[in-house]
């Protein structure tokens, strides 16, 4: 038969262990989410690109006789006229 | 022009007062040439501003020369039917346009990258907004 001692440490440890237990509950986060999030579906060669908005929603684009894209009204009265370069 | 180009379209272009219109400037070879190509084969697919818009924002990474791989792929993400891109892309149909205008533009005088022009109002370089502002004002009270 196996006599179970009880000694004077037994008290400091079970409060220990007790410690041990509240402070891993706390490290915890309240609301951890059930499944992790999956990033958005991006093709690897655009991985890296600067995401921009739709731009100008609410503005038709038409091509001009002469061949130049053009946003707005066709009959604004001032024509603005960007000439740059993409490289 | 990305900072400002926002502001005028919400003040002038969606109030109708501005209509805006780009046109090629082709200054580093044949990169410019394809990117320029591919902002007119998205303009086959009505996102010509669109794909302008992406360029720009991409400007320093979109293309080596000779490669059109990461520009279809933002035709892409711009939801461009994929295959009409390439094609047009690939077949350069706009080669000639997009170097007309790049002509145009320098029997016109038109050196600096960006130039605008506002009713004949040139305005040269990347410039505030105010400057633009009250170039456009003065064309309206024209």
């Amino acid at each position: 038969m196996t006599m179970l001692r009880h000694t004077r440490f037994e008290p400091a440890i079970a409060r220990l262990a007790l410690m041990a237990v509240l402070i891993a509950a706390c490290a915890q986060p309240a609301s951890a989410p059930a499944v992790p999030p999956t990033p958005a579906q991006t093709s690897a060669a655009t991985a890296a690109v600067t995401p921009t908005p739709t731009p100008s929603p609410g503005v038709s684009e038409f091509m001009t006789p002469e061949g130049y894209w053009t946003l707005g009204k066709v009959d604004a009265k001032v024509l603005f006229v960007d000439s740059s370069d993409f490289g | 022009m990305l900072g400002t180009e926002p502001r005028l379209i919400d003040d002038y272009v969606k109030t109708g007062f501005i209509r805006f219109q780009f046109r090629h400037q082709l200054n580093y070879g044949k990169v410019s040439e394809l990117a320029s190509q591919a902002a007119e084969c998205a303009g086959d697919q009505k996102k010509f501003f669109a794909m302008r818009d992406t360029l720009f924002a991409n400007q320093a990474k979109v293309v080596t020369p000779g490669d059109a791989s990461l520009l279809k792929a933002l035709a892409q993400d711009l939801k461009l039917d994929s295959a009409q891109f390439a094609n047009c892309l690939d077949s350069q149909k706009y080669l000639a346009k997009v170097k007309a205008q790049d002509d145009a533009r320098r029997a016109a005088g038109w050196t600096r990258r960006p130039t605008f022009d506002i009713n004949g109002i040139r305005v040269e370089g990347n410039v505030a907004y105010d400057i633009l502002k009250n170039a456009i004002d003065r064309a309206l009270k024209q």
